[in-house]
């Protein structure tokens, strides 16, 4: 079975890092991109099954992101995650009306997001990598 | 070491994870993954860590529950409780918490606050994630597993591989077992809002019986639908009524006090507008006479059923709640009766007491045996003396005698009888037979001394020979060098020697900086000291802050000394020199002295 692509949007290269390592394991299919820009082309490139989108990428609006992402044709089918640290109550309005399929709250374990990043995929309909 | 082919996916997991948390020790993603990875593979000590360098700064469910496990594992079970209220504030509904207070409760009381939030149980949504989770986490420890035993099958005979398996299991164990767990706190959650809404319809109830106290009579004639449910800290194999529970019906034993009921009590409570408490009543019909309901003043035909359709009531199995009352019947204990031990076997045999030494008192009733026994070593103090000079000795009481100073005692004209000292003496007239020229002059009778003999030190006794060792295990290294390798593959393990007790290293591998000299230094004022503890042990440890040091008796005269750095796997050390001293005791049996 071809094994489910994943893009991490994500300035920190390390937290990117440790998100390939855990869902590499579980034999996704890795993209890591630091910006906006780079997530957009690397998604015309390579349309993937799900996107993790960090909340807090500089010079960009995650919340404004994710509904361009979901208007994209390579990406609106993407099932999109919001990584979260803790919020405000606008901030959390903000997110609850998103088009965000999902949050997970940072620090999260490995076996957390790969539960929310099974979820998403099986909602899809795609089920999980390997 | 294993090469990269030899490694699982977790090992070469957990050694990404740990260049990057070197990397950038404060990324708190990176030290949980680090320390669930190696929390996975058994090591807890490092997992401990990264967990508390992540929770210095920030609160996560899952590293509060793994803090809990461990400290659990250590019987620190209030540490386990402190960390479980923690993350109950966090996420009351977390189902792997809830499951793991259910397996503390059998170490430990715990708290009211916690009980509670167990009674509560856990969302659906909260359940089907831990769900997925505990399907990821079985999925991933299975995959550990098969990896783990194809090594081992390519590397036949090592048992190092051996405890990773058996730790895997225990680990798929584990998961099966909360995944199993879930369904039971699915049971408990449906049972526990069943009667979420059982008590506010009864709550209901009584409203309309206060407005209408007729009516009331008519709701406690209502039989009181008993759920079976299981119980928060039990499982399924403690049920009880919800019901019951809920009202503190539960006594010390955990029976169910029936209360009775009299009619009488029933409509004097309806008569006076007070609540019918129809949860303290047990479930059963209340017949209501009418003579009681004029006394009352209550007209028979006022009575209406409060319920439009009667209660669908569950047959309670009585099954179950004679097992309950069975089970919560005090416990006589059927102690078999044994005939009271005598004084006198105790003092024989020193059966009751461990360290007390063995004794026998002598006995008035000795059998035959004993007496002979007895008679044996009864020990003649008479002392048989030889009469020697004590006929010639002064008379004490005379003066001048032995004991006074005084005048020298007269000794008799007679000589005594002549006394062979061994000493020549020469006589007064001595005829040589060579003429008198020759002859010897007269001489007075004297003692002659032996000349003097040069003093000569006695032979020492034979030192033993120090035994030429590199002969004596020379044929031996062969098998004693692969089982050194193999006890040097643990992890984190850096050296290993083999030594005898005289301090001989017969075989080694050395992967840091200590020397067979200092170890043979260490083996030779080490173990003498450390058997006065402990007679007959199995292992020392000497653990600091750099690491370990395992000293392992092989035989009475052989050691293994094994050498490992911090976060060195001292269960899978210990595990393979388990498995593998029985193969050291046989290779070294021919060097062992008798």
């Amino acid at each position: 079975m071809k094994s489910k692509r994943i893009l991490v949007i994500e300035d920190d290269p390390v937290t990117c890092e440790v998100i390939q390592v855990v869902l590499e394991d579980f034999g996704f299919e890795m993209m890591t991109v630091q910006d906006a820009e780079q997530a957009l082309q690397a998604s015309r490139d390579a349309p993937p099954d799900l996107i993790l989108l960090d909340l807090t990428l500089p010079d960009c609006d995650a919340v404004a992101l994710c509904s361009r992402l979901k208007q994209e044709p390579s990406t609106r089918d993407a099932a999109v995650v919001l990584m979260t640290h803790q919020l405000s109550e606008e901030e959390l309005s903000r997110v609850v009306n998103s088009e965000a399929d999902a949050q997970v709250s940072k620090p999260f374990s490995p076996l957390g997001l790969l539960a929310i990043v099974h979820e998403c995929l099986q909602r899809q309909g795609t089920p999980t990598g390997s | 070491m294993r090469g990269t082919e030899q490694k699982t996916t977790l090992e070469l997991k957990l050694e990404k994870l740990r260049s990057i948390c070197e990397k950038s020790p404060d990324n708190a993603i990176g030290l949980l993954a680090l320390a669930e990875t190696a929390f996975r593979r058994g090591l807890r000590l490092e997992a401990l860590e990264a967990y508390q360098k992540v929770l210095k700064d920030e609160s996560v469910a899952e590293a509060h529950l793994c803090m809990a496990q461990m400290y659990r594992h250590h019987g620190l079970y209030q540490e386990a409780i402190s960390e479980l209220r923690t993350l109950f504030e966090m996420e009351p509904g977390y189902p792997e918490a809830h499951v793991f207070a259910r397996e503390l409760a059998r170490d430990t009381v715990l708290p009211q606050d916690i009980e509670e939030i167990l009674l509560a149980g856990c969302g659906n949504d909260e359940l089907a994630l831990a769900r997925v989770r505990l399907s990821i986490a079985r999925s991933l420890v299975l995959r550990e597993g098969q990896e783990l035993v194809a090594i081992q099958d390519a590397n036949a005979g090592d048992p190092t591989f051996g405890y990773y398996i058996c730790e895997t299991r225990k680990r798929l164990t584990y998961c099966e077992e909360v995944l199993s767990q879930l369904a039971v706190l699915e049971e408990a959650r449906r049972a526990y809002l069943a009667d979420l809404d059982r008590q506010r319809q009864i709550e209901r109830e009584r409203q309309r019986a206060a407005e209408q106290p007729a009516a009331a009579v008519a709701v406690a004639s209502q039989p009181e639908p008993e759920h079976e449910t299981t119980s928060p800290l039990g499982g399924s194999s403690e049920q009880y009524t919800v019901a019951a529970a809920e009202s503190g019906f539960f006594s010390e034993e955990g029976q169910v006090e029936s209360q009775p009921v009299s009619a009488e009590a029933v409509v004097e409570q309806a008569v006076q507008g007070e609540a019918l408490d129809v949860n303290a009543h047990p479930a059963e019909t209340v017949e209501v006479e009418p003579t009681q309901l004029e006394h009352a003043h209550i007209e028979p035909a006022q009575v209406e059923p409060v319920h439009g359709e009667p209660l669908q009531v569950e047959p309670v199995q009585e099954e179950i709640v004679q097992e309950e009352m069975v089970q919560a019947l005090p416990v006589e204990l059927e102690l078999e009766a044994k005939p009271p031990v005598s004084e006198e076997v105790n003092q024989t045999a020193g059966a009751l007491w461990d360290d007390p030494p063995v004794y026998v008192l002598p006995s008035q009733e000795t059998g035959p045996e004993l007496a002979t026994v007895q008679d044996e070593m009864q020990v003649d103090l008479t002392l048989h003396l030889t009469p020697t000079l004590e006929g010639s000795l002064p008379d004490p009481d005379q003066p001048g005698g032995l004991w006074e100073d005084g005048p020298v005692a007269r000794y008799e004209e007679t000589p005594p009888p002549s006394l062979d000292l061994g000493i020549p003496v020469t006589p007064a007239y001595y005829d040589s037979g060579l003429g008198d020229d020759l002859a010897h002059p007269l001489v007075e009778e004297t003692f002659v001394e032996p000349e003097p003999q040069p003093v000569v030190e006695a032979p020492v006794a034979a030192v033993p020979v120090a035994r030429n060792f590199s002969e004596i295990y020379a044929p031996l290294l062969a098998g004693l060098d692969g089982l050194i390798q193999t006890l040097a593959k643990t992890r984190s393990v850096s050296s290993v020697f083999l030594l005898n007790r005289e301090g001989y290293a017969i075989a080694e591998q050395v992967k840091d900086s200590i020397g067979r000299d200092r170890l043979s230094e260490f083996i030779v004022e080490t173990v003498s000291f450390l058997e006065a503890f402990a007679t007959a042990p199995q292992y020392w440890v000497l653990e600091c802050a750099g690491g370990i040091v395992v000293i392992q008796s092989v035989d009475s005269y052989h050691y293994l000394i094994t050498i490992g750095q911090t976060g060195a796997n001292f269960g899978a050390l210990r595990y393979t020199m388990d498995r593998v001293r029985p193969n050291f005791e046989q290779v070294l049996q021919p060097a062992c002295p008798a």
